[in-house]
């Protein structure tokens, strides 16, 4: 085992406040090789126990890939490569243990690539993706969700580097901490130069139910190109208290409506899946079926 | 064929005029035990300060350089002059001011602010102040506005001092605070007595003439309970081949209730460091509100924090950052929500032409005890050539649930949609262009007295030239 520097932010800024990156032990067990390219099948789903790469590369025809990441301890690499023209969904959906992920995206000229990652229970989960848009008209689409509790730690950097002319990314980043959940979201968009007509969007809304959590939220751009459009938000807090008072007049006791706002908060990000196969098991292990009854 | 319609560089002529200096006035270059010592006899020092600068050189010398910000390689400390004697003591009547010096204010329009709108004035040349006054009726308010090192020496205030130097930002904060600790010299302390409220404001401003030397200029204001000021400094120099420094700070005490707005228009010349620190501790109630202009420097570190500590106390900082050729401006705000109920603004606009780069940066905490706080931050970023350079670095670290925080974030250019809908108006292309930049620096300058807003237009003189097709 070693230590190593981890989801480093592209752009680092004051020292004191622990976001310019995160060191972590890395495993040296003997990662397998799983590699999907162009199946046949319309959904493809590997279950990961174990460190892994992964290497996806898309057809024609389009793929959704599904990831179930679920291991004690896991180092997964997963290398995307989106020829031109091609359209790739990944949904990695990760649970439990001690998981250090990382994602490297490569997108040609048109080329579509949607990601979604879901982050349930995560012991202690650091998460970094770079997507090199360097195709002309190329689009980057993510839906990223966390349920974090208890003493979960959740580390995530996406990196997303736009290079090519009339580039597109949207990013929606939704999530809920409970109890001593602690989270860090360093979400970049780099807009380089030559990437002329690029557009980019980030997202995050994130809810806090606990008053011991902790939550840190680094949405930065980088702008080496006069004409692009770029743009990020980030709302953090409480439930507003007129949703509350809504609901309450509704007969709706307030526990359970915390509940169902936390689990409202996640179903926007478990609908992109788009395997319905998929969003069940989420959805259960959300406990949203349980509510829904 | 569609000619780009072109905004000029900041105008700054009237800045860069210069007086020789003496040589024999010049301690040596460099940062040294030596040079604090004599720095220290210089200005007879108390013993407590002369023990404070020795303490923080030795932080400064084992402290490394920031790992995060703009590259200051250019700049040698080994050749940088931290102390210029000055050719007069500090006036209070400006008559007595010498010629060279009194000229330079003039020309930078500073007397004439001060008998038309000002409640009091000071003005530093180099290391020292070198004039200072206050009206009548606002002393005998109780306000006290002088410079550092009189009311240093003075019983009355040596150990409200004392007790507050540096207290907010100590030397230990970073390298460039350590060697402010070690070098200081200059600066005003303004103590505002409970109740009492200024209703025009007090200004200082600094002028760094010397060649390759830098200006550690400390400036300490107090407000007690429920007072009210409006404190406004300026700062300029013209412009040499040989890299300057500023390295001053700023520490603000914001009693229960008062209101303090601290308004600054820094325009170094292009071969300046401005590595600045300005820190405000807020009480129950309290406000402080930041209108900063950047236009100035080769590189800024520049990011007012205010540390919100009392229940309600709130803060509002709002920023303009101007990079042309040659500039790396690194600005933004940090607000530390430390008490229930507190509440945060920052607004700011950037502007990057001719391969100028400018940085957000910014910093919101909200701690466990700071329930029900509110926080917002808005940027906004415009690009107006394809060589330039634009970035923006927020963080947040929340630390309570029971808290609301918002952020929103923009880049990109003059928007052509805009453009079409104006002239759609009547107006020309070039003239459509000229009122989107002007209202996009609009929030600011209307946060700013008159008159430098007046400055402040004449700074970005935001010319538009070319022709439309």
């Amino acid at each position: 085992m070693a230590a190593k520097q981890l989801n480093l932010l592209p752009a680092p800024t004051f020292s004191w406040l622990g976001v310019n990156g995160t060191e972590r032990e890395i495993y040296d067990d003997v990662a397998n090789e799983i590699t999907v390219s162009g199946c046949e099948d319309p959904v493809k789903r590997i279950t990961v126990d174990a460190s892994a790469n992964v290497k996806v590369s898309g057809s024609q025809n389009p793929q959704l890939v599904v990831m179930h990441i679920n291991a004690e301890h896991a180092a997964v690499q997963t290398a995307v490569c989106a020829g031109a023209g091609e359209t790739i969904k990944l949904v990695q959906i990760v649970s439990g243990g001690t998981n250090i992920l990382k994602l490297d995206a490569e997108l040609a000229d048109n080329a579509s690539l949607e990601l979604v990652q879901i982050y349930l229970n995560t012991a202690d989960a650091v998460s970094g993706a770079e997507i090199r848009m360097n195709g002309r008209k190329s689009v980057f689409t993510s839906y990223i969700g966390y349920n974090l509790t208890n003493d979960n730690t959740l580390d995530i950097s996406l990196n997303i580097v736009q290079n090519g002319k009339k580039s597109e990314s949207n990013t929606t980043v939704r999530g809920v901490l409970r109890e001593h959940a602690k989270k860090i979201f360093r979400g970049t968009i780099d807009f380089r130069n030559g990437a002329v007509g690029a557009c980019g969007t980030e997202q995050e809304n994130v809810l806090l139910l606990d008053e011991t959590v902790v939550n840190k939220t680094v949405p930065v751009i980088l702008c080496a190109e006069e004409d692009v459009a770029g743009s990020h938000g980030a709302t953090i807090g409480q439930i507003d208290p007129k949703h509350i008072f809504y609901m309450q007049s509704r007969g709706i006791p307030e526990a359970q409506i915390y509940e169902y706002l936390a689990q409202s908060q996640l179903g926007s990000i478990v609908r992109q899946i788009g395997d319905a196969e998929t969003e069940s098991g989420v959805s259960r292990m959300l406990g949203r079926e349980t509510a829904d009854e | 064929m569609r000619q780009k319609t072109q905004v000029a560089d900041i105008d700054r002529s009237l800045y860069d005029f210069r007086y020789d200096e003496d040589a024999a006035d010049f301690l040596n270059s460099g940062i040294t035990p030596e040079i604090i010592r004599e720095i220290s006899e210089e200005k007879n020092d108390p013993e407590w300060m002369r023990e404070f600068r020795l303490k923080s050189l030795e932080i400064y010398s084992r402290m490394k350089m920031p790992v995060w910000g703009p590259p200051v390689d250019g700049l040698d400390m080994r050749n940088i002059v931290t102390y210029i004697r000055p050719k007069s003591r500090m006036n209070t009547d400006w008559n007595n001011v010498p010629a060279h010096i009194k000229e330079t204010f003039e020309r930078l329009g500073i007397p004439q602010a001060e008998r038309e709108s000002l409640a009091g004035v000071g003005a530093q040349y180099d290391s020292e102040l070198v004039y200072h006054n206050v009206r009548k009726e606002v002393a005998q308010s109780g306000v006290v506005y002088t410079d550092l090192e009189s009311a240093m020496h003075d019983p009355k205030y040596a150990e409200i001092i004392r007790m507050h130097f540096m207290k907010l930002v100590p030397p230990g904060d970073h390298k460039f605070a350590a060697l402010h600790g070690a070098v200081w010299s200059g600066g005003s302390f303004v103590y505002v007595p409970a109740g009492v409220k200024l209703e025009i404001p007090l200004q200082s401003y600094f002028r760094l003439n010397a060649k390759g030397a830098g200006q550690f200029e400390h400036t300490l204001i107090i407000l007690e309970e429920n007072s009210d000021l409006h404190f406004i400094e300026g700062c300029s120099a013209p412009k040499y081949y040989e890299a300057g420094l500023h390295a001053g700070c700023v520490e603000l005490y914001v009693g229960k209730g008062a209101k303090l707005r601290y308004s600054t228009i820094e325009n170094w010349s292009k071969n300046m460091y401005n590595l600045n620190t300005k820190r405000a501790l807020v009480e129950e109630g309290g406000r402080i509100e930041w209108v900063s202009g950047s236009f100035g420097s080769h590189v800024s570190y520049l990011y007012p924090m205010s540390i919100l500590n009392g229940r309600g106390a709130s803060a509002e900082f709002t920023g303009i950052t101007f990079a042309g050729e040659g500039q790396n401006l690194d600005t933004g705000a940090k607000i530390v929500h430390n008490a229930p109920e507190t509440s945060s603004h920052i607004d700011t606009k950037s502007i990057s032409k001719s391969g100028g780069i400018s940085t957000f940066r910014s910093a919101v905490t909200v701690h466990e005890n700071a329930v029900g706080s509110r926080s917002s931050v808005s940027c906004e970023s415009l690009m107006l050539d394809g060589i330039s350079r634009s970035d923006t670095i927020p963080a947040m670290d929340i630390r309570t649930d029971k808290c609301d925080i918002g952020h929103e974030a923009k880049i990109g250019r003059i928007s052509d949609d805009a453009v079409f809908y104006l002239m759609s108006r009547g107006m020309d292309e070039q003239a459509a262009r000229a009122m989107i930049v002007s209202g996009f620096a609009g929030n600011v300058s209307k946060e700013l007295p008159l008159e430098y807003a007046v400055e402040m237009n004449n700074l970005i003189r935001l010319e538009m030239t070319g022709a439309v097709g």
